[in-house]
């Protein structure tokens, strides 16, 4: 990629890499602010860094993670794939797919730039809680950038949640019905809807919380704030969630060697499920005693109902199957693991009395980490180790993806298991020291010891990818000799109209199964 | 079709808070929108004709679109930062819309 492609390049490829390579920075970014956390973390006492910096440093941490890279990576997958797996040439809206990326970057760097002023970067937490985040809690041009830096990652990836939705809704290939598209393209539109309707309401608090700190009581106290925050802040956690679910239920057929199981329920369930996860957002608020908690508990507690749907159809995937166990789909099955916990704790803490209970402790960290870690980062490396061949035309090596998905488990596991016992012991998140009486030592030097690991996995992962780009093996159009969907029928990489001969008939969800199936038919009569 | 489902489902979502006697305004508010903009967009949506995945006509490049993300980035911090870098960012979105019109035509 040359320079003028890297600032003007339309091809929705090329996008969706410039922003997957930007999360992969910012990525990194976000993980060596963790180390530091964990570090100070690891004995009671102030050791690494002062409590203003700490504060800064998990605010920054939180913001990237979900502003800067989950969010991006789930979009840019679907930049990426969703054309090609609904028989498209291109994205609708290249030059609006362009302007996301751009406003996401743009955004990020304004966020980071807080570290360069003289109060240093917003220390407001993730959410920017009002009146935390005002002029006169956060004093400071950090707190102003963080705004600004949100307000424009967020509207770029609004963009493109438009060019997705648009490009389901406008450039499916022939024969190529909504029920017919694939799996992960379905999570893609739940991923969108959420997107298009609950983006613009951040955008919107954003703005008024600027407005506050200018002056003037703009929303007449937190609640509304929280109101408006967590009407994106519950629905994002599904945009980081859905289309790594479909990606990994695409890996799991085609490492199963089975057709995905109980389709129509499958899209049934996952309407329902985006409908739910935008009418979720008060159970953030069951303490403020301001929101009807009978309502969010009754909606989050029916998550489980389509969530268990998902389990259902990926289990039954794999029934039977000759399953392959590459790493691609062993990082799927610990994304199905992983965020079971994740999920099953978030069930536990829609309960009003529990939630009063967990509230702002490490419990809550851990649920958050188990379904961001669980739910988005397995996910994204199944997908990454899926995919990969097909985007670049080479294989990353399956002992370093296998030993990565080993270091990557044992790391998730060790470093946010514990985070459950220290909250249900008393712990209070977002504290950058705690008590030696306490006796939390041995647990906050375990999840230390775990989030090393992590950080460990992560420089496999990068070994993999350098090993592999030295000395390449490379990747025919089927990379996996089993694909089932419209990308795995064009070559690895896609030329720059997607396909350059005429597209498999579809027939299904799995239009290459069907040609295989058809082939094999024709065999047998012969 | 599926965002008239959708619109449909939080419809749903949104009278169900009526059993709910503790429900503010806000959250009536928050869920009627997104059922009532859905809807719009959905019957919008039903009008748009499909183009079977033909490519799209536009620039391999286009580097008026980054100045106009530069430009509007440039707006949003300038309204921390001054009326100066306002009025840049101002300058340069204009040059990026001029940009978009003359790779239009």
């Amino acid at each position: 990629m040359t320079l003028l492609d890297f600032v003007g390049g339309t091809d929705h490829k090329s996008v969706a890499k410039r922003i997957l390579a930007t999360a992969f920075a910012f990525m990194l970014a976000g993980g060596a602010m963790a180390m530091v956390i964990r570090s100070e973390l690891l004995a009671p006492g102030m050791q690494v860094t002062s409590v203003e910096t700490y504060n800064a440093l998990f605010t920054i941490h939180g913001s990237t993670m979900i502003y800067l890279v989950v969010t991006p990576v789930a979009l840019a997958l679907g930049l990426y794939f969703l054309p090609l797996q609904i028989g498209s040439a291109a994205a609708a809206g290249p030059r609006a797919a362009l302007l996301g990326y751009w406003l996401y970057a743009l955004g990020g760097l304004t966020m980071f730039s807080g570290f360069l002023t003289k109060g240093g970067a917003a220390k407001a937490a993730w959410p920017a809680f009002d009146p935390l985040a005002g002029a006169v809690h956060s004093p400071g041009s950090g707190m102003d950038l963080w705004i600004a830096g949100v307000f424009l990652a967020v509207a770029g990836t609004l963009v493109l949640g438009w060019c997705l939705l648009l490009t389901t809704l406008r450039k499916r290939a022939p024969g190529m019905t909504l029920l017919r598209m694939p799996v992960f393209t379905w999570t893609m539109v739940a991923t969108s809807l959420m997107v298009v309707f609950a983006f613009p309401v951040l955008l919107v608090a954003l703005a008024l919380l600027y407005a506050e700190r200018q002056g003037g009581d703009v929303m007449g106290g937190g609640v509304t704030y929280q109101h408006l925050f967590w009407f994106f802040g519950h629905p994002v956690v599904y945009v980081m969630f859905f289309p790594f679910l479909g990606a990994v239920l695409e890996v799991l057929a085609v490492f199963s060697g089975r057709r995905f199981f109980g389709y129509a329920a499958f899209v049934g369930s996952i309407l329902l499920f985006t409908s739910l996860s935008m009418s979720v957002w008060g159970h953030h608020m069951f303490t403020t005693d301001a929101v009807a908690n009978g309502y969010f508990a009754l909606t989050s507690t029916a998550l489980i109902v389509p969530a268990g749907v998902e389990y259902f159809d990926a289990i039954a995937t794999m029934w039977g199957g000759r399953i392959r166990a590459s790493a691609a789909f062993l990082f799927a099955v610990g994304f199905l693991v992983e965020f079971l916990i994740g999920g099953l704790s978030g069930i536990w803490v829609a309960s009003p009395p529990i939630d009063f209970h967990a509230n702002n402790s490490y419990v809550v960290v851990a649920h958050l980490h188990f379904v961001l870690v669980g739910g988005s980062l397995f996910g994204i490396f199944a997908a990454a180790y899926y995919w990969w061949p097909k985007v670049t035309g080479w294989f990353l090596r399956e002992s370093l993806g296998k030993l990565h998905f080993l270091l990557f488990a044992v790391g998730t596991n060790l470093t946010f298991l514990p985070q459950f016992v220290l909250g249900e012991d008393g712990m209070t998140r977002r504290i950058a020291d705690y008590p030696a009486s306490e006796g939390w030592e041995g647990l906050n030097v375990a999840s230390s010891i775990g989030a090393y690991v992590l950080g460990l996995s992560i420089v496999v992962f990068c070994v993999n990818i350098a090993v592999s780009w030295v000395v390449p093996r490379r990747a025919a159009g089927d990379a996996w000799g089993a694909g089932q969907t419209l990308e795995w029928a064009t070559t690895s990489p896609p030329p720059p109209a997607n396909f350059a001969g005429p597209l498999p008939e579809v027939r299904s969800y799995a239009p290459l199964w069907d040609a295989r199936e058809a082939d094999a038919r024709v065999e047998v009569a012969a | 079709m599926v965002l008239v489902a959708f619109a449909a489902l939080m419809a749903v979502h949104f009278a169900v808070t009526f059993a709910f006697p503790g429900a503010d305004l806000i959250t009536h508010l928050l869920l009627a929108g997104v059922a009532a903009a859905s809807l719009v967009v959905g019957l919008v949506a039903l009008t748009l004709r499909g183009d079977g995945g033909a490519p799209v006509a536009a620039p391999e490049l286009s580097f008026a679109t980054a100045l106009l993300a530069l430009g509007v980035a440039a707006v949003v911090v300038g309204a921390m930062a001054g009326r100066w870098l306002v009025l840049i960012g101002a300058g340069m979105a204009a040059f990026g819309v001029a940009g978009l019109v003359r790779e239009g035509r």
